[in-house]
């Protein structure tokens, strides 16, 4: 067995050792956003009249909006703050002895808790189903197409949350830098709204920056709604600012690293 | 195996006012402070040693040791250990070096310690049977082979300590750093700790460096000694020759014959040759200096009816103190 998959194991391992931390993270997280946007948008349908907005049914929108935290939860990883906190209380300091990427090892930290999140996923899926029988199958094509957006996804999510953590070399405190990185991709990433209701020339704009890749394209995948062509340019669009991420992610750790004192003298 | 010069490390630290208006002033303007942590030292430690680093706390101990094992860049100087910078963090350095830090937990917290290892064996690539017979060893010299299946969290600070240490040896590091291995822990088992690292030295023969503020660690443990104050070294050498070359006054105990007291009778004693440190009526310990020493002996015996005399160097931990306070009168 490799160092990675071991890492990858042991970070498996400490997550479903904690059993309600499992059910009530999936029930708290899932069932709020999904029962908020459920009243609202049975009142807006009522007060509106009709069969659809902007292309949604109503059973099409409940079903985005169940996707929604589901896959934030797949893309998002590990809950945030774990880089800063470690730079903070100086318990990176262990990590820089062992003969291994400090990174590598905290990536593979944020695949292990998306695994269980992606369980959670065709868990929510099948629950959906059962209860609306909404008029919606999963393809294997389109379950092809999402597992890899899911990964690349999940990728530059995790790379942009290190390079805002890594801040914390210089800053007292990042976590409302954290919590706005993960407002702004929820918002501009089609979380809150779908991207349909934004005005074109926003729809545009957000498809070129990153936080439609973290929230929207992997569901529309996921949907069925994207085409070949899409997909190429979506996944490559994602790597490209995954790895623009990572260089400005190398220069900061290499500048940060002069100035750690690894706390007390 | 180590060898600094001319270290130094300077931390700039932001300096906030107490209070609600310093909190506001600091959102404008900041005040920074430079804090030299290492004033250029320089230091060889060679397989087999063990050095003990001992001074105040703020002394630069931590600051040197961090900068050794490769955890923080320094301002200036140099350092090779194993043949490496330490900062520059090559794997090559990283596979032979081991840190331990009494006061954090470098294991999975949520881990038995078993699984931990078995990570570890992953990290540092160690072969299986090398990797079992180590584990085996190592456990079975502390004593702790019937704890492996139990998560971190659940052992007591002695176990978790005694984890560490196996941890941090499993892959026979040639360079060892113990930062206060022994904090917190009952005597027993700073006693089986002590043990562990002088066997652990026996048969791997690395260098070592300890920083402790037990002097029982630094006396067991190390041979050489190195006294760290406001960033600089200020004494390296033999533990023996410190005491013998830096302690002004020796101890005198005279335990009296059964039944017999001194000129006072019970009492304290009005006057004796040097300053009382205890008295009990039966038995008397005074701190003379070293030039005297001889003649308070004779002192004793001539007023007392003496059963047991003896004359011992000062406690170590009181000549260190005394060195670290700039004080003359050791």
């Amino acid at each position: 067995m490799n160092v990675a998959l071991s890492f990858y194991l042991m970070e498996l391992k400490k997550i479903i050792s904690y059993r309600a931390e499992f059910w009530l993270g999936f029930a708290g997280n899932v069932l709020s956003q999904f029962g908020v946007a459920f009243f609202l948008w049975k009142a807006i349908f009522a007060a509106r009249g009709g069969e659809s907005i902007q292309g949604y049914t109503f059973g099409g929108l409940m079903l985005y909006y169940l996707l929604v935290p589901l896959v934030e939860r797949v893309v998002h990883g590990q809950e945030m703050g774990y880089v800063s906190a470690e730079i903070y209380d100086g318990s990176l300091s262990r990590y820089l002895i062992y003969p291994v990427s400090y990174f590598r090892i905290k990536y593979l930290g944020h695949l292990a808790q998306a695994t269980v999140f992606l369980v959670q996923l065709f868990l929510g899926l099948a629950l959906f189903l059962a209860v609306f029988h909404a008029p919606f199958s999963l393809s294997w094509q389109a379950l092809a197409r999402t597992l890899p957006v899911l990964l690349c996804s999940g990728l530059l999510f995790f790379i942009v949350t290190v390079n805002l953590e890594m801040l914390a070399f210089w800053a007292d405190n990042v976590w409302s830098i954290s919590v706005l990185h993960r407002l702004a991709s929820h918002l501009l990433g089609g979380g809150l709204i779908p991207l349909a209701f934004f005005p074109g020339w926003a729809q545009t704009l957000l498809d070129w920056l990153p936080f439609t890749r973290m929230v929207s394209f992997p569901i529309r995948c996921l949907l069925g709604q994207v085409g070949n062509a899409e997909w190429i340019r979506g996944l490559g669009l994602t790597l490209m600012w995954a790895w623009l991420f990572a260089l400005s992610g190398a220069l900061l750790w290499r500048k940060g690293l002069k100035g750690y004192n690894g706390v007390g003298i | 195996m180590i060898r600094a010069r001319a270290l130094r490390k300077t931390f700039r630290i932001h300096r906030k006012e107490p209070g609600l208006l310093g909190s506001v002033r600091s959102l404008f303007s900041r005040k920074w402070q430079e804090v030299h942590a290492l004033k250029g030292v320089d230091l060889d430690v060679e397989a087999g040693e063990i050095v003990g680093l001992v001074g105040a706390n703020g002394a630069g101990k931590t600051t040197l040791v961090k900068a050794l094992a490769g955890i923080i860049h320094p301002t200036s100087g140099t350092a090779e250990v194993q043949g490496y910078v330490p900062w520059q963090r090559k794997n090559g350095f990283r596979r032979q070096i081991a840190l331990i830090m009494g006061q954090k937990a470098q294991l999975w917290w949520d881990l038995p310690a078993g699984d931990g290892f078995l990570l570890l064996r992953e990290i540092y690539r160690v072969p299986k049977e090398t990797f079992e017979a180590n584990l085996r060893a190592l456990a079975a010299a502390l004593r702790v082979e019937d704890k492996l299946n139990i998560q971190i969290r659940r052992l007591s600070l002695g176990e978790r300590m005694k984890m560490e240490l196996i941890a941090a040896l499993l892959h026979r590091p040639r360079v060892v750093f113990l930062d206060e291995p022994t904090i917190g822990l009952d005597l027993a088992a700073q006693r089986a700790i002590r043990e562990f690292i002088l066997e652990y030295r026996r048969k791997e023969n690395p260098a070592m460096i300890l920083t402790s503020h037990y002097m029982e660690d630094i006396e067991k443990l190390c041979e050489r000694i190195v006294l760290m104050r406001d960033g600089e070294l200020v004494y390296d050498g033999p533990v023996a020759k410190m005491v013998s070359s830096y302690a002004r006054h020796k101890v005198l105990t005279a335990h009296l014959r059964t039944g017999e007291t001194g000129p006072d009778g019970p009492a304290r004693p009005d006057s004796a040759p040097g300053e009382i440190l205890e008295w009990s009526g039966a038995s008397l310990k005074l701190k003379v200096e070293r030039t005297r020493a001889a003649a308070a002996a004779s002192h004793l015996l001539q007023t007392y009816s003496v059963a047991d005399l003896s004359i011992d160097e000062e406690d170590i931990g009181t000549v260190i103190e005394a060195m670290l306070r700039k004080d003359p009168a050791a």
